[in-house]
């Protein structure tokens, strides 16, 4: 009994500590990096022309990505959720390639569709994607959409057919159900997606600056001046772009966290 | 209004075989079965949410296959009620009528008539349904499936998980209601007792296969298989062998262990045929000795002996043995009843099995 009364409490210990351990971690980087950081940087960095418009730039560029993501997101993680058809399978993992290929590896493979004969005859009649800011938007969209349908899967899973089933034959049709039943009810869900969207794009580095390049003033988004920070040895500027994204981040996961407990509840 | 002609399905390794239904206009069907017997997967099927492999089913004249028919107004509960918690009640209720664009006038004459109809006027104005009880939430999945004034009526296990006094409540007004409507009803239910309370027509469906079909009255008396009977809860099932057969007055002597039972309905047996005699533990009478025998109890008198006594709501089981039977047999007195027999634990009274509620199966 005193040996498994041990042997318990050795496991207490080892699962505490371990989690202790990487908090501690964790903290400790953002902790130095709060120190490194002058206080007088914070408003030189965050208030100049340059870092607002790139701020400016990562937001819009985010929000648009975001929202177009979800435009597709939303149907086609509603039809993976609820149907079933010959290729399912294929078409479910082609969709998660962005997910887990390399960012960079995406941005390549989007420069070289982009350099074909069909994307040149796009880029100079339609819109121009390399090296300007809708190419920003392209690479940060091309990232999310995959993650943002699969967050939305997994919501739409949770919502019972019954309710659909139940509101098609009070004499609800398909598009009614959805848009006054299966919606409102993913409503919490989508809303988590598109902040988790979000703060994706926003951090989005590898593809946006292999197709969009980091241009001072033109094509900066937040990740690419810490790139261009870094290469120019300026650390104070850098580092309170890198705070912001953590700050950024925090706020999201803990929104994200929020929402989804009322998802579930 | 419903009809199902040879109709097979498969669902993984479960598969619906060879069903045949019947459901009349106006008539409250009930399908009755254990857990897993694919009773929601036939409603489904029924309902056009699911497809089938084989045959034919027909709802309102309409052939449905996969897809729900639109041609009559049709109301589904399901079993989890399905109730909008992003909806207030009132609009939860409503909801078809705005589906379907309905007068605004019309809608609420309406609600008034159906609130009336299940006592809810009073939680109308709630918010949210999830402050409903689960008593309150059927009854508003129910006016939410009246409000569009259906032909038919699906119920999947509507009073499951409520508790005994509001599932009689509600029984009684789903009665009330089916009368005042004249909707056709197909529920699905695995309570034996709910199905006889409410049913016209009841099927009873074992392993995606329907068993028998009848009314309440034909299924009590003339169950057509052992596995039937055992669901209704006959309890008392013996082996016997058929010794004599008299046409003239259909009249059957079969050998039980040492005894001789007298049944009547011959139903085409022959002698020397293996045959299971049941009899319903209500229907084992239990003779008061001060009194004349009375023309339904003068057959198969026997002594039985109580082993043990069993309470039950209102009443007593009385587990008793008969000497040369070889197995208990059970009988169900109400305690009015017990109390003035006089009847002691141990003790040993008369009883007749009736012969007209014996049912004899071949085996």
């Amino acid at each position: 009994m005193t040996s498994k009364r041990a042997q318990n409490l050795s496991f207490s210990v080892f699962s505490w500590g371990v989690l202790g351990i990487l908090t501690a971690y964790i903290s400790v980087v953002i902790l130095t990096l709060l120190l490194r950081v002058e206080g007088s940087s914070y408003g030189n960095t965050l208030l100049s022309g340059r870092s607002l418009s790139t701020i400016r730039l990562s937001v819009v560029s985010a929000t648009i990505a975001s929202v177009l993501a979800l435009f597709f997101a939303v149907p086609i993680s509603y039809l993976l959720a609820r149907k079933s058809f010959p290729g399912k399978n294929l078409v479910d993992t082609l969709l998660d390639v962005p997910i887990v290929l390399s960012p960079v590896a995406l941005g390549t493979a989007l420069l070289v569709l982009l350099g074909s004969e069909p994307g040149r005859f796009f880029e100079d009649n339609i819109i121009t994607f390399t090296f300007a800011v809708p190419g920003i938007v392209l690479a940060q969209f091309s990232i999310v959409v995959a993650l943002a349908i699969r967050s939305l899967k997994a919501v739409f899973e949770q919502i019972d057919p019954r309710y659909e089933d139940v509101a098609y034959f009070l004499g609800s049709n398909r598009w009614r159900t959805f848009l006054t039943v299966t919606l409102p009810l993913a409503k919490s869900g989508i809303v988590a997606s598109f902040i988790l969207a979000w703060a994706r794009a926003i951090g989005e580095f590898g593809a946006t600056i292999t197709v969009a390049g980091a241009v001072r003033g033109k094509t900066e988004t937040i990740p690419s001046a810490i790139y261009l920070g870094l290469a120019e040895v300026d650390i104070q500027e850098t580092l309170v772009y890198v705070l912001l994204l953590i700050f950024v981040a925090v706020a999201v996961l803990l929104a994200v966290r929020l929402l989804t407990a009322r998802v579930l509840r | 209004m419903i009809k199902t002609r040879g109709v097979c399905a498969r669902f993984d390794s479960f598969r619906l075989e060879d069903i045949e239904l019947d459901v009349g206009e106006g008539e409250h069907f009930v399908l009755v079965g254990p857990s897993g017997a694919g009773k929601t997967l036939l409603m489904e099927i029924v309902l056009g949410l699911r497809r089938y492999s084989e045959g034919e089913v027909v709802v309102a004249g309409r052939l449905v296959q996969g897809e729900p028919i639109d041609s009559v107004p049709i109301s589904y509960v399901p079993q989890d009620l399905a109730v909008f918690p992003h909806l207030s009640v009132r609009d939860n209720i409503t909801f078809g009528g705005r589906a379907r664009g309905v007068d605004q006038q019309w809608a609420s004459r309406k609600l008034e008539e159906l609130s009336a109809l299940l006592n809810i006027g009073h939680i109308l104005d709630r918010r949210s349904p999830s402050t409903l009880s689960i008593g309150e939430k059927q009854r508003v999945a129910l006016a939410r499936a009246l409000f569009i004034e259906p032909r038919v009526l699906f119920l999947d296990e509507p009073f499951s998980s409520i508790d005994y006094y509001i599932k009689r409540q509600l029984i009684q007004k789903l009665r009330e209601i089916k009368d005042a409507l004249g909707v056709t009803v197909f529920q699905v239910t695995h309570d034996h007792q709910e199905a006889f309370m409410l049913a016209d027509r009841i099927a009873v469906m074992f392993e995606g296969r329907i068993a028998q079909a009848g009314s309440p009255c034909e299924l009590q008396r003339e169950p057509g298989t052992l596995e039937v009977a055992r669901f209704l809860l006959a309890q008392n099932i013996f082996e016997g062998e058929v010794v004599e057969v008299d046409p003239r007055s259909d009249r059957v002597k079969t050998r039980v262990g040492e005894l001789l039972f007298t049944s009547t309905a011959a139903n085409g047996l022959s002698c020397g045929q293996k045959v299971s005699v049941v009899i319903r533990p209500e229907e084992v009478h239990v003779i008061r000795p001060d009194r004349p025998l009375g023309p339904k109890v003068q057959d198969n008198l026997f002594a039985a002996h109580i082993d043990t006594r069993i309470p039950t709501p209102g009443g007593y089981i009385l587990v008793t043995h008969i000497d040369g039977l070889g197995r208990p047999v059970e009988i169900h007195l109400s305690s009015c009843a017990f109390d003035d027999l006089a009847l002691e634990d141990r003790s040993t009274v008369p009883v007749s099995l009736k012969a007209e509620s014996l049912w004899l199966i071949p085996r």
